[in-house]
């Protein structure tokens, strides 16, 4: 399904839609089960066919982009998460909080990585793996597999 | 922190062993080390390095699980780290980082739960971010100067990151095989366009192919190709590739020399090892020197000194289950390791082994051990390739006794032995008496090792009265009889044990060519200046004459002579028509016991006398001239009878056997007025008796001065 097709589901539909994935997400994340991060992805697509579908300036259309940013990551696709942050931070009509909302998700993402691996996250080299990691999955000639290229 | 992964494509190339291997070394030479497991499907580090018991049940997967999981660090990573044990004085360090309690199936399970939470919760940061936490903690709780891991084989996420993200170094190993070589080119090549941290240095990249036989031309050419700097080769050995140890090997025995390749493969590891990791030269050569000596220690122990010397064939080596490296032994505030521990088969520990380099005190050594712990027997290696054996028995409390022993006690030493260190000729034939008839053997090699106590040593193996154990001292010292000469083992013991011995091992071994036979060449040579040498081809001028000398066969015989002397019995006799020397045991034992003496040392007195009259018969002179008649042509048998006495008596002073000498003065000193005849020319020369003895033998006048004693000779009786 491209996001073209999208344009066949209607706004409210895609609402009911994300309110349930969204529920049935944290439902899996509370259980702590592996279906999790797929239910995220889940979230992540509705609210990118929201954001598709509504104006950055609207309301629904702010929210729709912050939560597609937000779902991305919790899905554990951060390269994703970034190329729809850059995406969405060039529509000039964006709202400042919108953006501030989006700056905030990456940065609790980052608190999180960083609570998991607090020794490296001191030495500050986080954001140079995460430039690793996006280097490595783009390179066409890599041979050993790494996750977050799959 | 340099950090080294070491990456094969395929298995069994080795890599898991170099990593250990360069870790202890590097360790040794004083750096500081920690060596990690992150070949999570297959760990097998811990092994190399010593199996410890004692340490942690954490490892790398519980590390990498609990970060990604975001548990609460309430603890080191000293918790999951197990500390090699090195020797004092080393300097360096070492800590290994297993990959978990593998193989428990608390460990799968782990592995699993990491492979599910990076399939599952992507969010809180990949394997990634988590090994680099582990390689950061190590940094920050260690601070080594070398982190080794040993990655996984073939194309995994994890040997990708072990490769490209953590290390400084790889060192990529292949075998031969087409297979591993293509996978190595295909890895190397990735490798060296892969994507770095900006904080890191390009990648170095090294090449190992091990298990190298036959022709290389090809895969030398591939990995020219791949133009990855230095490529080294590490021969193929059949030990090594079995036990999968350097240090350890348990093949059968094989000879230990230049060309062993066990030996030119840890040669060639240690050199690899030391060029790739230089450091401070003299704590490199150090370390060297002290696994160099640990080796061949633990080949002596295992494999013997090689069946090329010839000695040992029989021993029992030690077995490498009795056998540990690098154990630590004595208090908990007070120990101390010993390279090599070796246990008795209750696993209790009854010799240790530690290298004490050359500006250390060997004495020291050997007093921590005897006075911290009960091991009997202490070792201390050294350069020298002789052990120094120290022994806590019957040694007061601040002191250490040297033994004298050259080699390493073996496994029946400790049964044998009250003092495995003692093998003075005294403890020894104690042992074999005692019920360890081998020990025998080990006198005799004793003196074929040209031990300095070699008088002692004949001296001890002489006074044996077992005719069994005779027999036994006989046949061993038989070997390599030649070339020992007049002085030899083998030529004083056929005449000084007792002559039932001697007789047996002479019918057993026969004589042409043996030990017996240059005995009695010997005897001919040196007293009567005759050749004997049965089955030879004589020449004399240029014709070949009687191709066989007789040859002399012995034989006791406990009928009674028919021959009776007034003396109180014939005791022996030579037989000229056959050649034979015949000894009576009863007559002898009787004439003993009038003359209060031991029956064994009247007969070999009685076997040297008629073994000369015998080779006086059959013996060539240097014309190639023997006696063919029957009979002994001499004008008087008297005359014959007295030079043999006096050849006798000449060849028993040689021997320089006390009681012997006894016996024969006392044998003389009973003799009848018809025997005593030799007493004149008791003092003769022994070059006058010699010539006197030819001149006679030719039929030639007597000189005046001895035609008197000749004429006063009692001709009639």
């Amino acid at each position: 399904m491209t996001d073209t097709t999208a344009f066949a589901v209607t706004e409210d539909e895609l609402d009911t839609l994300v309110s349930i994935a969204i529920r049935r997400a944290e439902i899996l994340d509370d259980e702590r089960s592996p279906a999790a991060d797929e239910a995220w992805h889940e979230v992540a697509t509705y609210e990118r066919r929201l954001a598709a579908i509504t104006a950055p300036s609207d309301i629904a259309g702010g929210v729709a982009r912050v939560g597609a940013v937000r779902a991305t990551l919790t899905a554990g696709h951060r390269a994703e998460a970034e190329r729809l942050a850059s995406v969405y931070l060039a529509e000039p009509e964006l709202p400042a909080e919108r953006r501030a909302a989006m700056e905030r998700v990456f940065q609790e993402d980052r608190d999180r990585v960083a609570q998991h691996f607090p020794t490296l996250a001191k030495s500050g080299r986080l954001a140079e793996v995460a430039a690793w990691k996006a280097s490595a999955a783009a390179q066409e000639s890599r041979v050993f597999p790494i996750r977050e290229a799959a | 922190m340099e950090t080294v992964a070491f990456y094969s494509y395929k298995g069994g190339v080795g890599r898991t062993l170099l990593v250990a291997n360069t870790a202890q070394f590097l360790a040794l030479s004083g750096r500081s080390v920690v060596a990690l497991d992150l070949d999570l499907e297959a760990p097998g580090l811990h092994h190399k390095l010593g199996k410890p018991t004692a340490g942690t049940t954490r490892g790398a997967v519980d590390e990498l699980l609990a970060a990604l999981e975001g548990e609460r660090r309430d603890h080191s990573l000293r918790d999951a780290a197990i500390e090699v044990q090195l020797p004092s004085g080393s300097g360096g360090s070492l800590f290994l980082i297993p990959a978990g309690s593998a193989p428990s199936p608390a460990y799968w399970a782990v592995l699993e739960r990491l492979n599910h939470v990076l399939r599952a919760h992507r969010r809180n940061g990949g394997l990634p971010e988590a090994v680099l936490e582990l390689q950061a903690r190590i940094a920050e709780e260690f601070d080594p100067e070398f982190l080794l891991i040993d990655s996984r084989t073939g194309i995994t996420e994890l040997g990708g990151l072990a490769t490209s993200l953590l290390a400084d170094r790889v060192v990529c190993l292949t075998t031969t095989s087409p297979e591993s070589v293509e996978g190595i080119r295909v890895v190397a090549e990735a490798l060296r366009v892969a994507p770095r941290l900006a904080s890191q240095k390009p990648l170095q990249l090294d090449v190992l192919v091990t298990r190298v036989e036959g022709r290389l031309t090809r895969v030398l050419n591939v990995l020219d190709d791949l133009d990855c700097g230095r490529v080294t080769l590490l021969r193929h050995d059949s030990g090594i590739a079995s036990a999968e140890q350097v240090w350890q090997r348990s093949q059968p025995p094989r000879s230990i020399g230049i060309e062993d390749p066990g030996m030119i493969l840890f040669e060639d590891t240690l050199s690899w090892i030391g060029m790739s990791f230089p450091g401070h030269e003299h704590q490199v050569e150090r370390a060297r020197r002290r696994m160099r000596a640990v080796y061949w220690t633990w080949q002596y122990l295992t494999r013997g000194p090689g069946p090329h010397l010839g000695l040992f064939p029989d021993r029992v080596n030690w077995s490498p289950n009795q056998l540990r490296e690098r154990f630590r032994l004595g208090g908990v505030d007070n120990s101390r390791q010993a390279d090599i521990v070796a246990d008795d088969l209750t696993g209790k520990p009854i010799m240790v082994l530690e290298y004490v380099d050359s500006d250390e005190d060997p004495e020291a050594a050997a007093r921590w051990w005897l006075s911290e712990t009960e091991v009997p027997v202490v070792t201390v290696l050294g350069d020298d390739p002789s052990p120094r054996l120290y022994s806590r028995r019957g040694v007061p409390d601040s002191n250490v006794r040297l033994s004298a022993r050259r080699d390493l006690p073996l496994p029946r030493d400790f049964d044998a032995l009250p003092d495995p260190t003692d093998v003075s000729v005294e403890a020894l034939l104690d042992a074999a008496r005692r019920g360890y008839p081998d020990y025998i053997r080990r006198i005799v090699d004793e003196w074929l090792m040209g031990n300095e106590d070699a008088d002692e040593i004949v001296g001890g193996l002489a006074r044996l009265d077992n005719i069994e154990l005779a027999r036994q001292a006989l046949e061993y010292s038989a070997f390599g009889v030649v070339g020992q000469g007049v002085n030899g083992l083998f030529p004083q013991l056929f005449w000084r044990l007792p002559p039932e011995a001697s007789v047996q091992v002479a019918q057993q071994l026969g004589h042409c060519g043996t030990a017996v036979a240059g005995t009695l060449a010997l005897l001919a040579q040196e007293t009567l200046g005759l050749h004997y040498q049965p089955g030879a081809m004589v020449a004399v001028g240029a014709e070949v004459q009687d191709p066989s000398t007789r040859s002399i066969s012995f034989e006791i015989s406990t009928a009674s002579p028919e021959i009776a002397v007034a003396s109180g019995g014939m005791l022996g006799e030579y037989r000229p028509g056959t050649n034979e020397v015949v000894l009576y045991s009863e007559a002898i034992a009787q004439r003993a016991g009038q003359l209060a003496l031991r029956a064994r040392h009247v007969g070999s007195v009685t076997l040297i006398h008629e073994t000369l009259r015998a080779l006086a018969h059959v013996g060539r002179d240097l014309d190639g001239r023997n006696w063919p008649e029957s009979g002994l042509p001499f004008k008087s048998a008297l005359l014959f009878e007295a030079l043999i006495q006096y050849f006798t008596h000449r060849h028993i002073v040689r021997l320089r056997d006390p009681e012997l000498l006894r016996t024969w003065e006392t044998m003389t000193g009973k003799q009848t007025p018809d025997h005593r005849t030799w007493k004149p020319i008791r003092d003769l020369s022994a070059e006058d008796a010699r010539s006197l003895f030819m001149g006679l033998r030719r039929g030639a006048e007597l000189a005046p001065e001895w035609q008197a004693w000749y004429d006063a000779l009692p001709h009639g009786a």
